[in-house]
Parts: structure tokens; C-alpha cells; sequence
């Protein structure tokens, strides 16, 4: 294996990947209108923030209100949340545990049975801590992180930068690191405010889950350098409840299948519509060998066309043995009356196109 | 003056729209995030063009690559990638056919980060030694270590089969 081996792997690779039209055209019409509109997602804008507080005032901070569309920045949910505002539940009942030092709060979900991602925020009391998600690194150098938002223009090897915790401790600031959990598993994204608030955006997957879903939202908060055990310094809680949204449709069925290319059977198509997307589960067994059953799929849904759907991209992508889920831009008001899936063999890449029939009641 | 931002922006994304994303996508191994930090990165040098005047030697490719890839580095800080399953590549990736082709990339996209970083910019986007040092801020022979660092961790991951020469 030679160095013009790893070349040509990491060429070939990656040749099919293009930037696509729809990004260039939506950079280049907000462009074409004078101004880009910035992005909100800052990981580090805390440390910008606070160091240009001269220029910056908290009071805009907090009007920026940050919330789900703003973490689906230029995905369709963004446009779907715009136009269906009814599904974001604002009002949402919660109990905190309590804390002298931190204040956390639920401001914004959806929840469709299928997925739920929420918003929450975590504001310190004391305006000295430094909160730092835990994957920062407090020796991380400041401008490295932030070229472009800073005053920095080019780096000059020879200057030394303040790494955070220089910064931290010239400037008064204790860095806290937190880390946090849902009641279920889940992921997600974060952002810092320009006063220090964490906002953090959540999402989790659900098999057809409950009108009612309590869910508990657990923060710790410790001393980075002794880490989360030895330097543990406060733990609190939310527990909240969503309502579910109810899907427009759900169809549920067991076509009995045989896609032979594939050597499966298609046992269970479970297809269900809300405002947010449309959710597929396929579960399927192998025919015969073995070697069958280790084979992983892909089942996505496709154009009549057989060009593929747009994925949600805040949805639930997941390829088992026997199953596949995958969430994609939701369909219309009432089922079609056929789907076509594309059935994608993950180890060698081959790919199968399918056509359902989906029934037209719901069966028992 | 907007306008000239505006083409300039315009023949960013045309030059290295497609250079930008597949690093992006080596470095991140998640296509919507590198897709993200791409666009983040546009936006960042398009605020910023007026600011851009080739200093220090730094070419215009070799800067976009460089606000790419700290904009990588703020993406991988983040919560979401923390959930990501590293040990899939992904789907929009063509997978070698030859298991040796195979074995290679996922042994490179199994790198620790900063190694991954610095064999994908010299051996994928072509970045010099030079480059290496102005895209991560540091200086040339700490390049050098770190790529040498990767391609040793390579070949000892290599140890029994094939291994990596010039």
C-alpha cells in the first residue's frame, strides 16, 4: 500500500459528493438581497461575546430568543415549523429541582408519537461562571475556534493566543463544564448566548409513543479539572410532560413480501405521516443463509421516479439486522395508495427499487 | 462592493464548493454536518471577503480551508456529534470495492482526530506542508510530526498486511 493508494481511496471515496445547487442558491439569494443571514450556531460564541462585550449588550441576546427553527437552520423543518407554528408547544409543564446557582428550563417541543425534540435552557444565577459544555476543552486556544468572529485575522505563528482558561482567569470567570441527559437516549446540539445561557436542542426517537410522554432533563454541573466524579459540584432535574401531535395518518401493514435480489422478506412496513415527516419501519427476515441475515438495509423512500425522498434531517436514520427506520419530508394529507422503496444493501452498496402497495384502511 | 462579494461568493462555491464538502465530510465523516460546516464556511468568508487580501502568503484556497476546518473542529465540539456512530461511514461515501481499498479507508477514518485532519488535507485536499501549517495554525515542522505521527499509526495498524511507503 503506497501513499498514492491513500490518495486514490480517499479520492474515489468521496467523487459522487457535490455541493449541492439548493445550498449554493441559498447562499447566493441571501446574498443577492445584501445580506447573509447569520447563523445563530456559535458552539464558542460565549467567548467571542464576552470578549467583545464592548460592542455586544445582553439585552439582544436574550431578544434572540433561540429555538427550534433556529437549530433547523436551512432544513426543511425550519419551513415546516414556520407554517405550522400549532405544533411547537411553548407552554410546557415542568418541575425543576431547584438550585442556587443555575436555573434550567423547557422552552419549546414538538413531539408527533414518533420524535420529540426540545429545547431547554441553562442560565447561571452568577454571571462570573463560565459554563463549557463538556466536550470543551479549557486548554483549547480561543482564536483557533474562532477565526472569522473574532478580531483575529490571520494567526501569527509566533503570538501565543489565550487558551479558555487563560481567558477565563483574566478576565474574573470560573469555567463550569456541564453534561447532560434525556430520560431517553438521544442527540442533538447546542448553543451559547452572548450573557452565558446555554440552549440546548434535543431529539429522540420513539416507536408510536404515548398521548402523554413524561420525559426528565438531568444536569450536571462540575469543575473541569477534576471531572465530572472527583469534581462534581451540582446535579439538577426537570421533569416535564409532552402532548403528542396526532400523525395525519397511519397505515400499518404486512405485505408478505419476497424481494429476491435482496434474498429478505419483507414481513412489516409500518408508514406513518405527521406535520414534521413522514416515518418508515421496515422489518424484514433473511431467506436463507446466514450470511443473509448479517446484511444490513436500507430501506428509503423514494420519487415514483425511483429518485430518493429527502431525508428529515432531524429525523431517525437507523439500520438493524431485520429492520430498518428512516424518516424522510412528510407526505401528503391522505396515504398514497403506493409507496416505492429503495432498498440500499449497506455492505456492497447495490441498490433495489420496489413498489408497495399501501392499503387504503387502516388494517386491524 | 456587495456585489463583488456576491460573485465572489458565487465563484467560491463554484471552485470549491465540491473540494470544501468532500473534506468536510473525511474530517466530520457525517455528510449533513461537513454540509453545515461548508455552508458555515461560505458564510464566514463572505462576511469576512472584504478582509481577504492574501496575507502572509495565504492563498485564497488555502483560507477557505482553513476557516473549513476550524469550523469542523467547532462541529465536532458539539453535542450532536457526540451521538454519532463513528464506526459507520457515510452512506454518501462510495465504498471501495477491493477489501485492501476498503480496509485503508476505514483505517484512515478510524484515525483520532487530528491525525485524521492532517492526512486528509495532505493527502486528499493536497495541502503542502505550508498549507498544513497556515490551514491549522501551527507551525510547519509540528505539521510535519503530526503527519508523520498518522502515517506511523497507520502502519502499525497496517502491521500485518500491506504497508504504507512512499
Amino acid at each position: 500500500m503506497t501513499e498514492q493508494d491513500l490518495r486514490r481511496v480517499l479520492q474515489e471515496s468521496t467523487a459522487n459528493i457535490h455541493w449541492s445547487k439548493d445550498q449554493q442558491t441559498v447562499l447566493q439569494s441571501h446574498a443577492a438581497g445584501g445580506s447573509v443571514r447569520p447563523r445563530k450556531k456559535l458552539v464558542f460564541m460565549v467567548i467571542l461575546a464576552l470578549m467583545l462585550t464592548a460592542t455586544l449588550s445582553i439585552a439582544v441576546a436574550e431578544s434572540l430568543g433561540w429555538g427550534l427553527t433556529d437549530f433547523f437552520r436551512f432544513r426543511q423543518e425550519e419551513k415546516i415549523l414556520q407554517e405550522h407554528p400549532e405544533v411547537v408547544q411553548t407552554k410546557i409543564p415542568q418541575q425543576f429541582s431547584g438550585s442556587d446557582n443555575y436555573t434550567v428550563t423547557i422552552t419549546e417541543a414538538v413531539y408527533d408519537g414518533f420524535a420529540s425534540h426540545v429545547v431547554a435552557t441553562i442560565k447561571p444565577k452568577d454571571s462570573s461562571i463560565l459554563l463549557l459544555d463538556e466536550t470543551v476543552d479549557v486548554d483549547m486556544g480561543i482564536p483557533a475556534l474562532n477565526l472569522s468572529y473574532m478580531e483575529f485575522d490571520f494567526f501569527d505563528e509566533d503570538a501565543h493566543y489565550p487558551t479558555i482558561g487563560e481567558w477565563a482567569a483574566e478576565h474574573g470567570k470560573k469555567p463550569v463544564k456541564y453534561g447532560y441527559m434525556l430520560s431517553k437516549e438521544s442527540g442533538g446540539d447546542y448553543s451559547q448566548l452572548e450573557d452565558g445561557t446555554q440552549v440546548l436542542y434535543e431529539s429522540t426517537y420513539y416507536d408510536n409513543g404515548p398521548d402523554t410522554l413524561p420525559m426528565t432533563l438531568s444536569v450536571l454541573f462540575y469543575d473541569p479539572e477534576k471531572g465530572p466524579d472527583q469534581g462534581k459540584q451540582e446535579e439538577v432535574e426537570v421533569k416535564f410532560t409532552l402532548q403528542k401531535t396526532p400523525p395525519k395518518w397511519v397505515r400499518n401493514f404486512k405485505p408478505a413480501l419476497e424481494v429476491k435480489e435482496c434474498g429478505i422478506v419483507i414481513d412489516e412496513i409500518k408508514l406513518s405521516t405527521t406535520v414534521m415527516a413522514t416515518y418508515l419501519h421496515v422489518q424484514f427476515h433473511a431467506l436463507e443463509s446466514e450470511t443473509t441475515t448479517r446484511r444490513y438495509y436500507w430501506f428509503l423512500l423514494a420519487e415514483e421516479d425511483g429518485t430518493f425522498r429527502e431525508k428529515a434531517h432531524a429525523g431517525l436514520n437507523h439500520a438493524g439486522q431485520g429492520e430498518s427506520l428512516a424518516s424522510f419530508a412528510p407526505l401528503g394529507d391522505v396515504p398514497p395508495s403506493t409507496i416505492t422503496l429503495l432498498i440500499t444493501d449497506h455492505e456492497d452498496g447495490t441498490e433495489h427499487l420496489i413498489r408497495v402497495d399501501v392499503p387504503q384502511e387502516e388494517q386491524p | 462592493m456587495t456585489a463583488d462579494r456576491n460573485a465572489q461568493l458565487a465563484d467560491w462555491m463554484q471552485m470549491y464548493g465540491d473540494w470544501l464538502l468532500r473534506t468536510c465530510v473525511l474530517i466530520l465523516q457525517d455528510y449533513a454536518l461537513a454540509e453545515d460546516a461548508v455552508q458555515e464556511t461560505f458564510l464566514k468568508a463572505w462576511r469576512a471577503a472584504d478582509r481577504f487580501e492574501g496575507r502572509d502568503g495565504c492563498s485564497e484556497k488555502t483560507w477557505l480551508m482553513r476557516i473549513a476546518v476550524n469550523t469542523c473542529s467547532t462541529m465536532r465540539s458539539s453535542a450532536w456529534s457526540r451521538h454519532m456512530d463513528r464506526r459507520k461511514l457515510p452512506e454518501e461515501m462510495n465504498l471501495p470495492s477491493k477489501e485492501e481499498d476498503l480496509t485503508l479507508l476505514m483505517m484512515v477514518e478510524s484515525l483520532p482526530y487530528k491525525q485524521r485532519q492532517v492526512v486528509t488535507l495532505h493527502y486528499f485536499s493536497g495541502c503542502s506542508m505550508d498549507d498544513l501549517a497556515q490551514v491549522l495554525g501551527i507551525n510547519r515542522s509540528t505539521a510535519h510530526y503530526r503527519l508523520q505521527k498518522a502515517l506511523k499509526t497507520l502502519r502499525i495498524a497496517y502491521k500485518e498486511g500491506d504497508d504504507i511507503h512512499d
